[in-house]
Formats: C-alpha cells, structure tokens, sequence
C-alpha cells in the first residue's frame, strides 16, 4: 500500500503546484498588463 | 469551479480506489495505481485530440486561441504521458519485475512523447507567430495521425504484458467504478489547467 500512497500523493501534490503556479503568472500577468 | 467540480469527483474516487475497491487477487495492493495511471495515459490522448482538433481550427478560421488552445494541450498532454510513464513504471517494477520491459505500450508511448517533444521544439524555433502557429498546427494534424495507431491498434497486434481488460468489458464493476471516477475527475482538472494555460499564453502575447 506504501508505493500506492507514495504515487498517489506526489502525483496529487505535483498537479496542486502545477495549478498553483500557473495561477501566479496568470495573476501576475494580468496585473502587469493593467498597469 | 471546475476544478471545484474536478474535486467533486477526485476526492470520493480516491477514498475508495485507495479503501473500498477490492484488492487484486494476483498482484495485491499494488495494482491500486492503476487507478491514477490509467486516467494519466487516458488525459495524455485526450490533450493530443485537442490540440488536434484546435490545430485544424486554427487552420480554418486563424484565430490566435486555437493557436494557444493547440500548444497548451500538446504541452500538458505530454507532461501527463510523462506521468503516466512513471506511474507505469513504478506499476512494472513492483509486478513483473523491471521497470522497462519493452512492451508496446511502453514504447509507444515514449514514440509519441518524443513526436510532442518535436511539437514543442518546432514552436520555439519559429519566431514569427503567424508563421508558427500555421506550421506547428500542420504539424499536430499530423502528428496526431500517429496517435491511433500507436496507442490503439499497435499494443494490441503485438503480445503485451498489458491486460486490455477495460477494452473488453471484462474489468469488474467495483474497479471500473473507480476508474470512471478518476477520468471523470482528472478530465475535468485538464480543462481548468488547460483554460489557465491558455490564458496565460494570451495575456503574454
């Protein structure tokens, strides 16, 4: 069950900065072309 | 809120592939990675059709969103065939033994990564965006030629360590369940990631 959880949890976590950070450059590039 | 919707179905789908799903007889705990490996392989074909069908739009109507729409999707497409790669991987050396058993579907898909890998360098080669987009979309119409084949048709006139259970009906309805969840789930987190890539991409041009 450890390799699964393992897996599961980088994979889950891996998306979450994806998504995180893809978020940040969209906000900053909004605001940037605001300005 | 769709990746409040892509919650919805993730989070239930996990809780039970990871604890209700009823444990292999032949392989054992391990096979629960199925549940994130197969909606990975299956989100990695699903972007390579967007970004067909954008390409061929973008084609048509020369409108820059399907351009955008097009890279996007190629590019996520290929980080999830990445994923799935891996996942297969760790799935392979825990079952039979290596993580590289030159199955079909092993290689076919590094074949198709390495095809979207020549996408991406092919757009970044090219300065002139109107002149990028027209090639890189000809480009993907057809590179997705090769997708059918390589994914489809090719694991399955092979030999393959691959069982081709969920093509047969024969995968039981509690397993099934969870990977429905799962696809269901993770195909609505690519829209999200996709909507804010090309987002993204449109704001920076």
């Amino acid at each position: 069950m450890i390799p699964v959880l393992v897996v599961s949890s980088v994979l889950f976590l891996g998306i979450a900065i994806y998504l995180f950070i893809l978020d940040f450059r969209l906000k900053r590039l909004e605001r940037k072309n605001y300005e | 809120m769709i990746l409040v919707l892509s919650g919805v179905f993730i989070i239930p789908s996990i809780y039970y592939c990871l604890l209700i799903a009823p444990v292999e007889s032949k392989i054992g705990e391990f096979y629960r990675i199925i549940y994130f490996h197969i909606p990975a392989a299956w989100l990695c074909v699903v972007a390579f059709l967007v970004s067909f069908v954008a390409s061929i739009l973008f084609l048509s109507k020369s409108k820059q969103i399907y351009d955008a729409i097009a890279a996007k999707s190629a590019e996520i497409g290929l980080l999830f065939a990445l994923l799935a790669t891996i996942m297969g991987s760790i799935f392979a050396s825990l079952t039979w033994g290596s993580p590289w058993n030159w199955d079909p579907r092993e290689v076919s898909i590094v074949v198709l990564m390495m095809i979207y890998v020549a996408y991406i360098v092919l757009r970044s080669s090219i300065q002139n965006s109107d002149r990028r987009g027209k090639v890189s979309a000809g480009y993907s119409i057809i590179a997705f030629m090769a997708v059918p084949f390589l994914v489809f048709i090719m694991p399955r006139i092979t030999p393959s360590l691959h069982p081709e259970n969920i093509g047969s009906g024969t995968l039981p309805l509690t397993m099934l369940l969870g990977v429905l969840g799962m696809v269901v789930g993770f195909t609505l987190l690519f829209i999200q990631i996709l909507k804010t890539a090309v987002k993204i991409d449109l704001e920076g041009r």
